[in-house]
C-alpha cells in the first residue's frame, strides 16, 4: 500500500512541477502584457512604435521607441557582422580541421569565453575599449562609448554560442557524405564548403537565430557602453540607447503606475515578442532537421 | 593537398588569434586587480563612498541570492525534467511543457526582472529583497535546469529502467532509485552551469534585490542586498573614478569564481564523455 502511495504521490509531484513551468511562462506573458497595454490609454500606438522621440524625464514627456528600436537594430546588426564570420571560421576549423588536443584547448576557452559575466565586459568596455578607441580613431569618435564598443563586446558574449552551435550543426552531417565526397578525389576544403555546408544550413541558421535572440536581449553591456543617447544612429561611432539598456537604465526610478512605468512594461512586451518570434523558428526549423 | 594546408593555416591562425585575445582580456582583469584582493578587502565592508573597505556585503549578498534562487529551481526544474523524460505521454500538456521551456529559455533577463518586479515585489509585496530578486534569478535559470536534466536523463540507457520494471519496482522507484541517481553526476553539470549564470547575473537583480549600498547585513529575507555583478556596475557606472582599485578588485573576484566554475563544468565534461566513449 506505501509502495501505491509513494507511486501516486511522485507522479502528483513531477506532473506539478511541470505545471508551475508552464504556468510560469503564461504568468511572464500575463503581467508583462497587462502593464504595458495600459500605456496605450495615454498615448496613441502610432505615437508609441513611429516616434522617436523617448523623453520620458521631460516636462512634456514623450515616449516614441523608434529610436531605441533602431539603437537595438544598430548594435544586433553590427554584432551580427562581427561575430558570425569568425564563430564559423572557428567552427570549421574545430570541426574539420584541428586535432583532437587543439580541439580540446580551444574548445576549453570558449567554454571559459561563454562564462564571462556581461557585466564584466560592460566594465571592461566603459573603462577601457572606450579609452583606447578616442586614442585610435581621434577624427571620428566623439565618445568612446558607441555602437561600435558595444558590439565588440556583445561579440565576446556571442561568439562562443555561435561556435558550439555551428560546429554541433556541422558535426551532425553524416560522415558517409564526407567520405564520399573525399572518396571521389576532393579535398577537404570543397568537402567542407560544397558538401558538410550546405548539408548543414539548417542547423547553422538556427545557430544563428538563437544567437540573436541573445544579442537583442543582453542588457549590461548596452547598458554600460553603448551611450545612452535616444536617437537614431547614423555612423557606428554613434551612441544609442537599445531597448535593454532603457528598461535596466530607468526601471529602477520610476514611479510605480505613471505612464513612464507602463512604457517600459510595453518596451517588455515588444523584447518578449521579439525573443517569441525568434524561438519559434528555431523550434520549426529543429523539427525540419530531425525530419530529415 | 596544398588548398587543404592553407585553409588550415588561415583559419587557424583565425581562431587561435581570437583565443588569444579572450585569453588576454581574462587575463589582464585577473590579474589587474589582484594587488588589490586581500583577507581584508573579502571581508569587510566597504567605506568612504567605496573608495576604501572591501566587498564582503556583496558576497553575502551574492551567497543569499544565489541559495533562494537555487531552492526554486534545483526542485521545480530537476521535477519537471523528470516528468517529460519519464512520465509524460506525447500528448498535449507535454507539449505545452517542453514549448514553454523553450520559450523561457529565449526571454532576455531583464524582462524576468521585470516580470520579478511586477510579480513578487509589487503583487506579493515583497518589495525589493533577497526573496524577491533570488525567486527572479530562479525562474531565469528555470530552462537550463530543465533541458540539462532532460538530457542526462534520456541519455540513461533504456535497459537499465526495464531491468528496474522487471524486478518489480515500481515507477516512482525505477524513476528515482535508479534513472535519477545514474544519471546524477550530469545534473549536477548542469545545476553548476546554472549556478554560473546566477552568480554573474546582474539586469533582473537592478529592480528587484539589488542594494547599491548598505553599511549592516540585511537582517532579513525581506531587505535588499549587495551582490558582487551589482557591485561592479554601481563601481564602474555609477560611481567616480576613484573606487578604480576597488572596481578592479571585485571584477578580479567574481572573475576567479566564476573561472573555477567552469572550468570544473569543462572538466567534469570531459571525464562523462570519456566514460561514454568506453
Amino acid at each position: 500500500m506505501r509502495r501505491r502511495r509513494l507511486d501516486l504521490s511522485s507522479r502528483v509531484l513531477v506532473t506539478t512541477a511541470a505545471l508551475i513551468t508552464s504556468a510560469i511562462l503564461f504568468g511572464i506573458f500575463f503581467f508583462l502584457i497587462s502593464d504595458g497595454v495600459r500605456v496605450f490609454g495615454k498615448i496613441s500606438f502610432e505615437e508609441f512604435f513611429f516616434s522617436a522621440r523617448w523623453y520620458p524625464t521631460y516636462e512634456d514627456a514623450e515616449y516614441g521607441i523608434l529610436a531605441l528600436l533602431s539603437g537595438t537594430l544598430a548594435v544586433t546588426g553590427l554584432t551580427l557582422a562581427i561575430s558570425i564570420p569568425l564563430g564559423f571560421v572557428s567552427a570549421i576549423f574545430l570541426a574539420e580541421f584541428s586535432h583532437r588536443k587543439a580541439h580540446d584547448f580551444l574548445k576549453l576557452i570558449f567554454e571559459l569565453m561563454a562564462g564571462i559575466p556581461s557585466v564584466v565586459l560592460g566594465s571592461f568596455g566603459l573603462k577601457y575599449v572606450s579609452r583606447w578607441l578616442m586614442e585610435f580613431f581621434p577624427m571620428k569618435v566623439w565618445t568612446g562609448l558607441n555602437i561600435f564598443n558595444a558590439s565588440l563586446m556583445l561579440s565576446i558574449l556571442a561568439m562562443p554560442y555561435f561556435v558550439t552551435l555551428i560546429e554541433d550543426a556541422l558535426k551532425a552531417v553524416p560522415v558517409d557524405q564526407k567520405e564520399a565526397s573525399l572518396a571521389l578525389g576532393a579535398n577537404t576544403t570543397s568537402t567542407v564548403f560544397r558538401i558538410i555546408v550546405p548539408q548543414a544550413r539548417s542547423g547553422i541558421l538556427n545557430a544563428i537565430i538563437l544567437g540573436t535572440n541573445r544579442i537583442i536581449g543582453e542588457t549590461m553591456v548596452v547598458l554600460m557602453v553603448a551611450g545612452g543617447a535616444s536617437m537614431i544612429p547614423h555612423s557606428i561611432f554613434d551612441p544609442v540607447r537599445p531597448l535593454t539598456a532603457a528598461i535596466a537604465g530607468e526601471m529602477g526610478e520610476v514611479e510605480l503606475g505613471s505612464t513612464h512605468y507602463y512604457a517600459l512594461f510595453m518596451i517588455g512586451v515588444v523584447l518578449l515578442g521579439i525573443s517569441l518570434i525568434f524561438t519559434a523558428i528555431a523550434m520549426r526549423l529543429k523539427r525540419g532537421m530531425r525530419r530529415c | 593537398m596544398l588548398i587543404d594546408r592553407i585553409t588550415k593555416l588561415i583559419f587557424g591562425i583565425i581562431s587561435y588569434t581570437l583565443v588569444a585575445v579572450i585569453l588576454a582580456i581574462i587575463g589582464f582583469l585577473v590579474v589587474n586587480g589582484l594587488d588589490e584582493i586581500s583577507l581584508e578587502f573579502l571581508v569587510s565592508f566597504p567605506k568612504n563612498s567605496m573608495t576604501e573597505g572591501g566587498i564582503w556585503p556583496s558576497i553575502l549578498g551574492t551567497f543569499y541570492f544565489l541559495s533562494i534562487a537555487l531552492l526554486f529551481s534545483v526542485p521545480v526544474g530537476i521535477l519537471s525534467a523528470v516528468y517529460l523524460s519519464e512520465y509524460s505521454k506525447e500528448n498535449r500538456f507535454q507539449r505545452l511543457v517542453l514549448t514553454a521551456n523553450n520559450i523561457l529559455a529565449g526571454i532576455p533577463s531583464v524582462v524576468f526582472g521585470m516580470f520579478g518586479l511586477s510579480l513578487f515585489s509589487i503583487t506579493f509585496g515583497f518589495g525589493t529583497s533577497i526573496i524577491s530578486g533570488g525567486l527572479t534569478l530562479g525562474i531565469m535559470s528555470l530552462p537550463y535546469i530543465i533541458s540539462n536534466t532532460h538530457e542526462s536523463l534520456d541519455a540513461v540507457p533504456k535497459s537499465y529502467r526495464e531491468a528496474s520494471m522487471a524486478l518489480g519496482a515500481n515507477k516512482a522507484e525505477t524513476t528515482f532509485r535508479i534513472v535519477v541517481p545514474a544519471s546524477f553526476s550530469r545534473i549536477l553539470t548542469g545545476v553548476m552551469i546554472a549556478v554560473g549564470r546566477i552568480i554573474g547575473e546582474t539586469a533582473p537583480l537592478l529592480f528587484t534585490g539589488a542594494a547599491f549600498y548598505i553599511t549592516r547585513n540585511p537582517s532579513g529575507l525581506f531587505e535588499p542586498a549587495m551582490s558582487l555583478p551589482t557591485h561592479i556596475f554601481v563601481l564602474s557606472a555609477i560611481y567616480p573614478e576613484n573606487v578604480t582599485p576597488k572596481l578592479e578588485g571585485s571584477i578580479s573576484v567574481l572573475l576567479i569564481i566564476v573561472i573555477t566554475l567552469f572550468v570544473s563544468v569543462a572538466i567534469r565534461r570531459r571525464i562523462e564523455s570519456k566514460k561514454l566513449e568506453e
